[in-house]
């Protein structure tokens, strides 16, 4: 099996971040836990994103033309969507139909954002060709 | 848009796998290419021919109704 340059960049910084939480959970007394919580979190990501391709290595390119136009879609879709979402809670807010705070709206446009770019990316593969 | 890679990978006995790495595209790709569903690249279709041994308009036939 073989790793590209990047998974290995990833796994050894997702490494660094999971030793220096432990390290300030360790040290520091005063920052704060969720600061500490955020870092270790990230540092598991990067950890398992390196991981999963290290393991999931093909003989053969993993992307091609016709994947990267996928995925473009995929992104395309997702940023229209999004587009909508913002422009609905605008509304929303200005006909005062809604009482949202904005660490609860920029939750929302981040889950959706996410949940789209994931959910455009499995269809379009699935589908396996966009027009 | 029709192709004939189907026919022109038998004649050489490549498998889509053979022909996948010689372009250096997914298998999928090829699968995808062989039932007509995706529109390859000049830069591909180019791959295909020469590996292939033969001319795109070979390869890749455009019929008259398509946009």
């Amino acid at each position: 099996m073989k790793t590209t340059k990047t998974d290995k960049i990833m796994m050894g910084l997702g490494l660094v971040l999971c030793i220096c939480a432990v390290a300030l959970l360790m040290i520091s007394e005063t920052i704060d836990i969720v600061i500490i919580l955020a870092l270790f979190v990230a540092g598991v990501i990067g950890l398992i994103t390196g991981f999963s391709k290290y393991l999931g290595y093909r003989e053969g390119p993993r992307t091609d033309e016709r994947t990267r136009k996928l995925s473009a879609f995929a992104t395309t879709h997702s940023w229209f969507i999004t587009f909508v979402l913002v422009n609905i809670l605008f509304l929303l807010d200005y006909f005062d139909r809604l009482k949202i705070t904005v660490s609860q709206i920029l939750g929302l446009i981040f889950f959706v954002m996410l949940l789209t770019m994931v959910g455009m990316n499995v269809y379009f593969k699935r589908k396996g060709y966009a027009e | 848009m029709k192709t004939r890679i189907k026919e022109f990978r038998a004649r050489y006995d490549l498998t889509q796998e053979d022909l996948a790495k010689k372009v250096g595209v997914r298998r999928e790709t090829i699968v995808f290419l062989e039932k007509g569903k995706y529109n390859p690249s000049l830069r591909l279709a180019h791959d295909i021919a020469r590996a292939l041994k033969s001319r795109i308009d070979e390869i890749f036939i455009f019929e008259d109704d398509e946009n």
